[in-house]
C-alpha cells in the first residue's frame, strides 16, 4: 500500500494543517483587537474629573467607539497645533529614512512579533496620516508617497499599537538620526486624548493622583497608617523603633516616591529601607528627612495622558517643597517619575529658586546634575554615603540573595543612571552578576508594563513585552543561580514579580533599599536573624553557615 | 541504513526545514528577523525555537520517549507561543508538521512507510503533539491565574496585613 502512495500526492492532503501567516502589506493588513492586548477604556468620571475632552463610555470590541461627529477635524487640528508647537515631532515625522536599524529593538516586537509594533512601524501609522494631511507630496502621490486618510480603522490601529509602546526609547538608542519613537507614542496618546480614548489604567490613576495626591487615591491617614506598620514590622525584625517624619516643616529635606511603594509588595520592603536610612542618617548625622502625605506620589501618569496633565500632577513636588520650606527634595526609586524630574520639570513648573542647590549635608557633595531641578535620586545619594563610609554595612546579611540588576528604562535611557545602583548593590551584596551586555545599561529591555501598561487585563501583552528581560534573566538564573532581580523602578516591582512567576520562577525582586536596609548596621538594633521580607539570613540556616 | 540512521543523517535539513515552517507562521516582516538574528537575547524567540525543536528531534529518535524531558522542551517554545497571536491549533500544530517533513524526506528514498520504525517514530511524534496541548494549556491556565490573583498577591494582601481591610464577619455556616 505504502509503495502506492505517493508522498507529493500525500503531501496535498495533510498541508491543510499548516498555518501560515497571509501575505499582506502593513497599510492592506486589518487591526485585529484582541483580548489579552489592549488595557480597558477609560472610566469616564475619570476623565471628566479632570476635565479633559469628551468623557465617554465605550468599548475597544465595539464596533462604534461612540466619537463625536467631528472627531477627524479635532484630530487634524490637534495634529497640527502639535506640529506647530513641538519641532521635535515635525522633525520625526519628516527625516525617518526607513533604514530598519530600530526594527528590531523593540521588546513588543521581539516578544509579540507583530511588524506594526517595530518602531518604525509604529511611527509609520502616524507619519502616513501626516504625509496625507500635512505634506504636498502626499496630498498629490497619495499611498505612493506612504500617505493614507484618516479613517475610523486607522484611528482604531493608532490606539491599539500606541498602547502597546511603553515609551522605552530603546529604539531610539539605534537610530542614527535619534528619532525619538517615545515622543511619538507620546503626541499619538495626546491626539487620543483629544476625543476621548484614554485608558482606564491611566485616566482613573491621573484622577485619583488630582484628588488626593497619589495614584492609587489614598487619603492622607491611610499613606501614614501604611508607614506606621512598616515601622512595627522594622522593629519587630531589628529591635529599633522608628519615628518617621510627617509633612515638617524646616526639615532639611523632603522625599517623595511613588506610592506604589508603599501599597504593593515587593515595593514595600523597599520602603521599609527607605525608612531604615532615614532613621540611621538622623540618629548618626542629624539629618532630617520628612515624608509628604500630599506630595505622595513620585509617579506620575499625566505623562502618558498629555503634556498638561503630566505638569498639573507634577506641580505639587514644587508646591509641597516650598510649603515645607525645605532645602531640596530627594526622590526614591521610580522609572517614569525621573523621565519627568528630569527633563520636563524644571521648564514646566520650575525655576525652583525658592530650593536651594542639593548638597549632601553628610558628605558635603555637590549634586551638580541636580542644580536646576533641586531634586536628586536616591541610588545617588545612597551611592555618596557609601562611598564616603557613612554607612555600616553587613554585606553577608544579603548572602542569600544572588543577585542581577535590571536598569529601569527611565533612569538608564532617560537621565544616564547606570554606574549608582550597580555600586550600591556591590557594597551590600556579596553575590552580584550582569546579565548580557546587550541587554543591560542603555541598551536595557524594558519590563513591558511602563507607561501605564501595567493593568490585568492585557497580560498577553505585558508577558510578551517582557519576554526579552526575562530571557536575560533565565539566563543568569540559570547560568549563576540568580534568584534576584534588583530593579529601581516601582513599575518593575510590580510588573517583574508577574514576569518572573511566569518565565524564571525562582526569581523574586526587589528595590535597592531593600538590599540597603538589610545590610544597614543601625545603632542599638538586635541582632537579625531575618531579612526585612522576615525570611532566615543565610548566615541562620544550618549551624556549619560562615 | 535503517530508518532512523536515515533521519540522523539527514537530521540538519529536517530541522532546518522544520524551524523554516515554524517560523513561517509568523507575519511575513517578522519572519527575516526570526531566521536571521543568531544572538539568543536580541531575538529570543527564533533561537529558542531553534534550540529546542533541536533537541526535540533528538528524542524523537529514540525508543522511549521520556515525558519529563520532553516536557522540558516544548515549554519554551510553546511559553511564547502561548502568549502570541496564535489558536491552540496553530500554536501546537507545528509539532505534526515534523511528520510532514520526513515523509517527503522518505519519499525520496528507499524507506517503506510500513516499516516498523517508521510507524514508532510517528506514535513518537503524536505523543509529543499531545504533550504539546498540555504545555499549552498550563501556560494558558498560569496566564488566567496571573490575571487573577496579581492585584490582590500584590496590593491586597499589604493591606490586610496592615489591617487596613475591614473584615466580614464569619458567619454560622
Amino acid at each position: 500500500m505504502s509503495d502506492e502512495l505517493k508522498p507529493d500526492a500525500f503531501l496535498s492532503k495533510i498541508n491543510g494543517c499548516h498555518h501560515q501567516s497571509p501575505i499582506t502589506g502593513w497599510m492592506d493588513t486589518p487591526t485585529d483587537i484582541r483580548k489579552g492586548m489592549y488595557c480597558y477604556a477609560a472610566n469616564p468620571k475619570s476623565v471628566e474629573y479632570l476635565s479633559l475632552p469628551h468623557a465617554h463610555s465605550w468599548n475597544p470590541m465595539d464596533d462604534d467607539w461612540k466619537l463625536p461627529d467631528n472627531w477627524k477635524e479635532i484630530l487634524h487640528k490637534g495634529f497640527k497645533e502639535r506640529l506647530e508647537r513641538f519641532r521635535s515631532l515635525k522633525i520625526f515625522m519628516d527625516i525617518c529614512v526607513r533604514c530598519g536599524a530600530c526594527a528590531d529593538k523593540c521588546h513588543f516586537f521581539i516578544g509579540t512579533g507583530d511588524p506594526k509594533n517595530m518602531p518604525v512601524l509604529r511611527a509609520e501609522l502616524l507619519r502616513s496620516v501626516y504625509r496625507n494631511d500635512f505634506t504636498t507630496a502626499g496630498k498629490i502621490l497619495g499611498r505612493l508617497n506612504g500617505a493614507r486618510e484618516l479613517t475610523m480603522d486607522v484611528l482604531k490601529e493608532w490606539w491599539y499599537y500606541f498602547f502597546q509602546c511603553t515609551e522605552c526609547r530603546r529604539c531610539s538608542v539605534f537610530c542614527p538620526y535619534g528619532i525619538d519613537t517615545a515622543e511619538i507614542t507620546i503626541m499619538a496618546r495626546e491626539l487620543l486624548n483629544l476625543i476621548g480614548l484614554n485608558i482606564d489604567w491611566i485616566a482613573t490613576p491621573v484622577a485619583n493622583c488630582f484628588r488626593t495626591g497619589n495614584h492609587l487615591g489614598i487619603q492622607p491617614h491611610a499613606f501614614k497608617d501604611m508607614l506606621d506598620f512598616f515601622v512595627e514590622d522594622i522593629e519587630d525584625i531589628t529591635g529599633v523603633a522608628l519615628e518617621p517624619s510627617f509633612n515638617k516643616k524646616g526639615a532639611d529635606i523632603l522625599f517623595i516616591t511613588p506610592s506604589g511603594d508603599v501599597f504593593a509588595d515587593p515595593g514595600t520592603y523597599t520602603c521599609m529601607g527607605y525608612l531604615i536610612l532615614f532613621h540611621y542618617l538622623k540618629v548618626k548625622y542629624g539629618l532630617e528627612v520628612t515624608w509628604s502625605t500630599y506630595a505622595s506620589e513620585g509617579g506620575n501618569f499625566g505623562f502618558f495622558t498629555s503634556h498638561e496633565t503630566m505638569k498639573r500632577l507634577n506641580s505639587k513636588m514644587y508646591a509641597e517643597a516650598k510649603r515645607l520650606g525645605v532645602k531640596w527634595i530627594l526622590g526614591g526609586e521610580c522609572g517614569h517619575m525621573w523621565r519627568v524630574i528630569h527633563q520636563y520639570m524644571d521648564t514646566m513648573n520650575g525655576p525652583a529658586d525658592f530650593l536651594e542647590v542639593p548638597v549632601s549635608p553628610i558628605t558635603g557633595t555637590r549634586f551638580e546634575n541636580a542644580a536646576s531641578t533641586k531634586m536628586v535620586h536616591i541610588a545617588e545619594f545612597t551611592a555618596d554615603l557609601i562611598k564616603h563610609n557613612k554607612l555600616e554595612l553587613d554585606k553577608s546579611r544579603n548572602d542569600g540573595k544572588i543577585v542581577t540588576f535590571h536598569d529601569s528604562c527611565n533612569p538608564a535611557r532617560g537621565m544616564g543612571l547606570l554606574d549608582e545602583p550597580r555600586y550600591v548593590i556591590k557594597e551590600t551584596c556579596n553575590k552580584f552578576y550582569e546579565m548580557p551586555s546587550n541587554t543591560i545599561r542603555e541598551q536595557t529591555f524594558c519590563c513591558g508594563s511602563g507607561s501605564g501598561l501595567n493593568a490585568g487585563e492585557n497580560m498577553e501583552l505585558r508577558l510578551a513585552g517582557g519576554l526579552p528581560r526575562s530571557n536575560a534573566v533565565k539566563y543568569v538564573h540559570e547560568t549563576h543561580g540568580v534568584n534576584m532581580l534588583a530593579c529601581v523602578c516601582a513599575i518593575d516591582r510590580a510588573a517583574l514579580p508577574t514576569l518572573m512567576e511566569y518565565w524564571v520562577p525562582g526569581v523574586e525582586v526587589t528595590g535597592l533599599h531593600e538590599l540597603v536596609a538589610n545590610a544597614l548596621i543601625l545603632p542599638g538594633e538586635k541582632e537579625r536573624d531575618t531579612d526585612l521580607r522576615g525570611e532566615p539570613l543565610a548566615s541562620m540556616e544550618g549551624d556549619d553557615a560562615e | 541504513m535503517t530508518f532512523i540512521e536515515h533521519l540522523d543523517k539527514n537530521k540538519q535539513t529536517i530541522i532546518e526545514k522544520w524551524f523554516n515552517l515554524i517560523i513561517e507562521t509568523y507575519p511575513q516582516d517578522t519572519t527575516r528577523f526570526l531566521k536571521k538574528d543568531q544572538d539568543p537575547f536580541s531575538n529570543p524567540v527564533g533561537n529558542t525555537t531553534r534550540n529546542n525543536i533541536t533537541d526535540l528531534f533528538d528524542q524523537l529518535l529514540t525508543d522511549d520517549v521520556d515525558q519529563a524531558i520532553l516536557l522540558n522542551y516544548l515549554d519554551p517554545i510553546l511559553r511564547i507561543r502561548a502568549i502570541q497571536n496564535f489558536s491552540a491549533s496553530q500554536a501546537v500544530g507545528f509539532l505534526l508538521e515534523i511528520k510532514t517533513i520526513v515523509r517527503k524526506m522518505i519519499g525520496a528514498s528507499k524507506i517503506s512507510f510500513d516499516d516498523n520504525d517508521y510507524f514508532r517514530f510517528e506514535r513518537r511524534v503524536d505523543q509529543m503533539a499531545l504533550y504539546g496541548f498540555d504545555v499549552f494549556m498550563t501556560c494558558k491556565e498560569k496566564i488566567y491565574d496571573l490575571k487573577a490573583n496579581e492585584v490582590r498577591e500584590r496590593s491586597f494582601q499589604v493591606l490586610e496585613r496592615a489591617n487596613l481591610i475591614e473584615k466580614t464577619p464569619a458567619t454560622a455556616a
